[in-house]
């Protein structure tokens, strides 16, 4: 009896012991030597940003730079083998869908505090099925930006663009009289089409996310239709078939029209940077105007032993600082809403009335699901096959329709 | 204690597996796990971006690759690759190894020119060449324009059958240096003296060519064959760097990158790496059986 007694005691004890321990792990997050970051170029801050963090927190951050594939490869790999690719991981709007649905990203609702999701703009952006996968860290709406100067030499301005017939002409106009060989700074790419499309009038996709682009009358039909016949036209650069980035081509002045964002303006009219300061500015995308957005933000890795100081550097990124050094180094646009407003009420946000009349005609594409990076996938390699005339673009249009609803049947 | 386990050591037989214990835990827990994972994944129907529905689904994988045309094509292409590829380096090694193996003023400088591609690694290569081929200001197009031999530029790489002819000529500049080290390795260690004996018999330079020169790189050709063969097949850093994901040069080794993790479809894309390892193995078999003939003369 004595025995059993004894040998309860001990379990009382143990279970209780490990009971507390278990406590004490949820509470006290252990210190981290350091946090990684894993982020392409444009999410890096600066060394003195990082030491200011460290300075403050204690806290290091090693902050590994990848090239955007790089970083999804790193991320999936991790998820395959559920462990931690980083603490903090930057997150595309793009590789949402993929991040979110692979399990590698730790939903954010109820442990990032409503204060930091107040401060900025777009978290709904990084909503899916009831998580919230990032904390924004840069808003990108998508925009044409353009060469003030080009459009003076032919005697017009962006005011006369009221269709993308207009554009068409006036990239025509351009290339004939020499000014520019390419004049549209812009890929044969899905974006391009987007921008197109939604500016047209189309959503691409029904409310229930069932394709609408494969529909002859919709206007996205059109917009593929338009957008490779301007390559066919050579108002756009054949080297973009194989180096889509016709960001550099525009900086460097040899385009007049460039598909830029919210911000680029920054670097278009910085003459360090630019050879088209500072005659760039954005124009209002003609007909229906509608544009979508391209945003990224911060995550926190499932796997992280370090989640809470994962937040602090997230809090720390989104703060004014680095919030600036984004902007002014690389236009990303802030996502904190108070240093955009001050921004543009000191007036250091070039185009600020231009955007926000753009920002009034934003649409959402479906990024927040698992096949919309497979759809994007294709539709590149549609746009490429019809723009080499290896396939007639009417075919191309309906197999690119076909191969989405079979991608989406094969998730639902 | 001590003892009897310094006696054990004694047979060389017990020490030579305790020494391999290390390297065979390595390869257990780097190659052989992952490895076994990977089959494992091969027999799932396993979508990372659906990880709820992760069921076995036996050889459904297997049959859906090689019904799916994207992989065909891949296979017919790097096919194609291979041919071309390993004809190209296996005469242009010969040609230069021959060269090099003449005694004349600047040789062990241009020994260490042609090394330069090899040492280079693939990636550079690739942005490298990716550089060179550009349509608005490549050097190609300039150095072309200046000769007079096109009046225009041109975007090489926009052409899919010129594109992966690209891909090609990018793998044998890189590959053939190893190629030509092989071969000269070779060569001199062929001994003057039966070149010498050949012309005293009266054998013309292509007969010395064909019954000396030939016959001396005979074996290591065989080995060089294989090599080439398989790293052809392997080929991904070059080619991904100067064409990344495009249809036009989408070899096995690339569209099973890409539908692993860019796609995040890993039981397809582990059939299919279980596919092409099975077609490399097979190279690889010819490779063993060919050093073990050589080390049996």
């Amino acid at each position: 009896m004595k025995k059993l007694f004894l040998v309860l005691i001990i379990m009382i004890v143990a279970i209780s012991a490990f009971a507390a321990g278990k406590q004490e792990i949820v509470k006290e997050e252990p210190k981290p030597d350091k946090l990684i970051y894993i982020t392409p170029s444009w999410g890096a801050p600066s060394e003195e940003l990082v030491a200011k963090f460290e300075a403050k927190t204690g806290i290091k951050v090693e902050v590994s730079t990848l090239k955007g594939a790089d970083l999804k490869t790193k991320v999936m790999q991790a998820a395959a083998g559920k462990v931690n690719p980083a603490d903090i991981i930057f997150v595309g709007i793009s590789d949402l869908g993929t991040f979110g649905s692979s399990g590698i990203l730790k939903d954010l609702n109820g442990f990032v505090p409503d204060s930091i999701f107040d401060k900025v703009a777009g978290a709904n952006f990084f909503e899916m099925d009831g998580a919230t996968y990032a904390v924004p860290m840069y808003q990108q709406m998508v925009m044409i930006d353009y060469d003030k100067s080009a459009l003076e030499k032919i005697g017009t301005t962006a005011a006369s663009i009221k269709t993308w017939k207009d554009f068409e002409n006036i990239a025509v106009k351009l290339k004939e009289q020499g000014i520019y060989e390419y004049p549209l700074a812009m890929a044969v790419r899905h974006w391009s089409w987007y921008l197109i499309a939604l500016s047209s009038g189309s959503t691409l996709f029904d409310k229930d996310g069932n394709p609408t682009f494969d529909n002859p009358s919709d206007p996205a039909y059109a917009a593929y239709k338009q957008l490779i016949n301007w390559f066919k036209m050579g108002l756009i650069s054949p080297e973009r078939l194989t180096s889509p980035n016709a960001h550099p081509s525009f900086w460097a002045g040899q385009g007049a029209f460039h598909q830029g964002w919210q911000g680029s303006l920054a670097i278009a009219n910085n003459p360090e940077k630019s050879k088209v300061a500072p005659n760039a500015d954005y124009l209002l995308l003609p007909e229906k105007h509608f544009t979508w957005s391209l945003p990224a933000g911060l995550g926190i890795s499932s796997y992280t032993k370090y989640p809470k100081a994962a937040l602090s550097f997230i809090e720390f990124m989104v703060s004014e600082e680095p919030q600036l050094f984004s902007y002014e180094g690389n236009g990303m646009f802030p996502s904190n809403k108070k240093v955009f407003a001050d921004l543009g009420a000191q007036g250091k946000i070039d185009g600020w009335g231009a955007m926000a009349e753009q920002a009034k005609y934003v649409i959402p594409l479906p990024y927040n699901t698992p096949w919309f990076a497979e759809f994007e996938t294709e539709l590149k390699n549609s746009l490429l096959r019809a723009a080499k005339g290896e396939v007639d673009v009417d075919k191309a249009i309906k197999d690119l329709g076909d191969f989405t609803r079979s991608l989406q049947a094969e998730y639902k | 204690m001590i003892k009897r386990v310094s006696v054990w050591l004694d047979n060389e037989q017990h020490l030579a597996y305790v020494i391999l214990v290390p390297a065979l835990i390595l390869l257990l827990g780097f190659a052989y796990y992952p490895a076994f994972q990977s089959f494992r994944f091969s027999m799932l129907r396993y979508n990372l971006k659906l990880p709820n529905r992760i069921k076995f689904n036996g050889l459904d994988n297997y049959i859906y690759v090689l019904k799916d045309p994207v992989f065909i094509a891949s296979v017919l292409r790097v096919l194609y690759f291979m041919v071309i590829a390993t004809i190209a380096v296996m005469v242009i090694s010969l040609g230069i190894s021959l060269v090099l193996n003449k005694k004349f003023r600047g040789r062990g400088i241009l020994r260490a020119i042609v090394i330069i591609p090899w040492a280079l690694p693939p990636v550079v290569n690739g942005h490298l060449w990716k550089w060179i081929f550009n349509g608005d200001y490549g050097a190609l197009n300039g150095l072309l324009l200046q000769l007079g031999i096109i009046k225009d530029y041109h975007f090489w790489l926009n052409n899919s059958f010129v594109a992966l002819n690209l891909a090609v000529f990018l793998f044998v500049w890189r590959y053939t240096p190893f190629i030509t080290i092989l071969f000269l390795g070779v060569l001199q260690s062929v001994p003057g003296q039966l070149y010498e004996a050949a012309r005293v018999d009266g054998a013309g330079v292509f007969k010395q060519f064909y019954y000396i020169t030939m016959a001396s790189l005979s074996r290591i050709g065989g080995v060089a064959l294989i090599l080439t063969l398989i790293a052809s097949f392997n080929v991904f850093d070059g080619i991904y760097a100067l064409m990344g994901f495009s249809e036009s040069t989408k070899t096995p080794m690339i569209y099973n990158y890409e539908l692993t993790f860019e796609m995040g479809r890993f039981g397809r894309g582990s059939a299919m790496a279980y596919l092409v390892g099975f077609f490399l193995f097979l190279l690889t078999l010819f490779y063993i059986r060919m050093s073990f003939q050589k080390d049996k003369i």
